[in-house]
């Protein structure tokens, strides 16, 4: 049998945030995650579970990521907030719609 | 209303203690009665307020040291409505710089405003000689 196999390994990381992401700590958030795109990180599950609150700032660096991995190929996805107003907020600026979203980590990884 | 249901804060006009403008917002409003959903209209106060906060430290102070943000919260009756002012001695806002957002777009910035409008009942903004004066009103 001539069969040649190619073995390809993806990377996908999953960044848990635990704590408000606002204009304060976001610079933080960016600069990690900024450190994994340019490690070659394209594909990523940002698991909002965890998070109490998020601000336009923090959303600035969701969708700043967002364009990033997208624009060579990847993608961010995000799994939904605990907490009913954070995704209320999600979903009134429509991120439930330019974002893939997931109930889980688990889900959203299963999903890429 | 009377003075002695207002709350006064002097904030440093930095992102570090936004935190306990959220704080504040949400101990006047545990003080407030029958509402239907406490724990959603303190966070939508809280973003509202602090969204606003945000753009006073970035764009009227430019993000410069020194600036300071004078906060009044009421808690009003008759209608109740929390009344929050928010006075800094920035830059005057210019309305062409928060064009609404393209929703069915991705964007990264022009959230801020459009939080706010969509949360609170009443935005409104005023320039009082150097100053700059925004008041946010939560009907509760």
């Amino acid at each position: 049998m001539d069969l040649a196999i190619t073995e390809h390994t993806i990377r996908i990381v999953t960044a848990a945030p635990r704590q408000r992401i606002d204009a304060f700590s976001s610079p933080a958030l960016r600069a990690q995650l900024d450190r994994l795109f340019d490690e070659g990180v394209y594909r990523f599950v940002l698991d909002l579970s965890a998070v109490p609150f998020l601000d336009s700032a923090g959303m600035a660096v969701l969708v700043s990521l967002l364009k990033r991995t997208r624009q060579v190929g990847g993608d961010v996805r995000l799994v939904w907030p605990a907490e009913e107003a954070a995704r209320r907020i999600l979903r009134l600026t429509k991120f439930d719609r330019v974002f893939t979203m997931a109930e889980s980590a688990e889900a959203a990884l299963s999903d890429f | 209303m009377s003075d002695i249901d207002t709350i006064w804060l002097d904030l440093p006009a930095s992102h570090k203690y936004l935190n306990a403008l959220g704080a504040s917002i949400a101990a006047v409003l545990e003080r407030a009665k029958n509402l239907d959903d406490p724990a959603t209209t303190s966070y939508n106060v809280q973003l509202a307020v602090h969204e606003i906060c945000t753009n006073i430290v970035e764009h009227a102070y430019g993000g410069a040291a020194g600036g300071r943000v004078a906060v009044a919260l009421t808690l009003a009756e008759a209608p109740q409505r929390l009344i929050v002012e928010l006075r800094d001695t920035g830059e005057a806002f210019d309305p062409a710089d928060a064009a609404e957002p393209d929703l069915d777009g991705v964007q990264i910035h022009g959230y801020g405003l459009f939080l706010a409008r969509s949360l609170m009942d009443e935005v409104s903004y005023r320039r009082e000689q150097d100053s700059n004066l925004w008041q946010l009103v939560k009907r509760l």
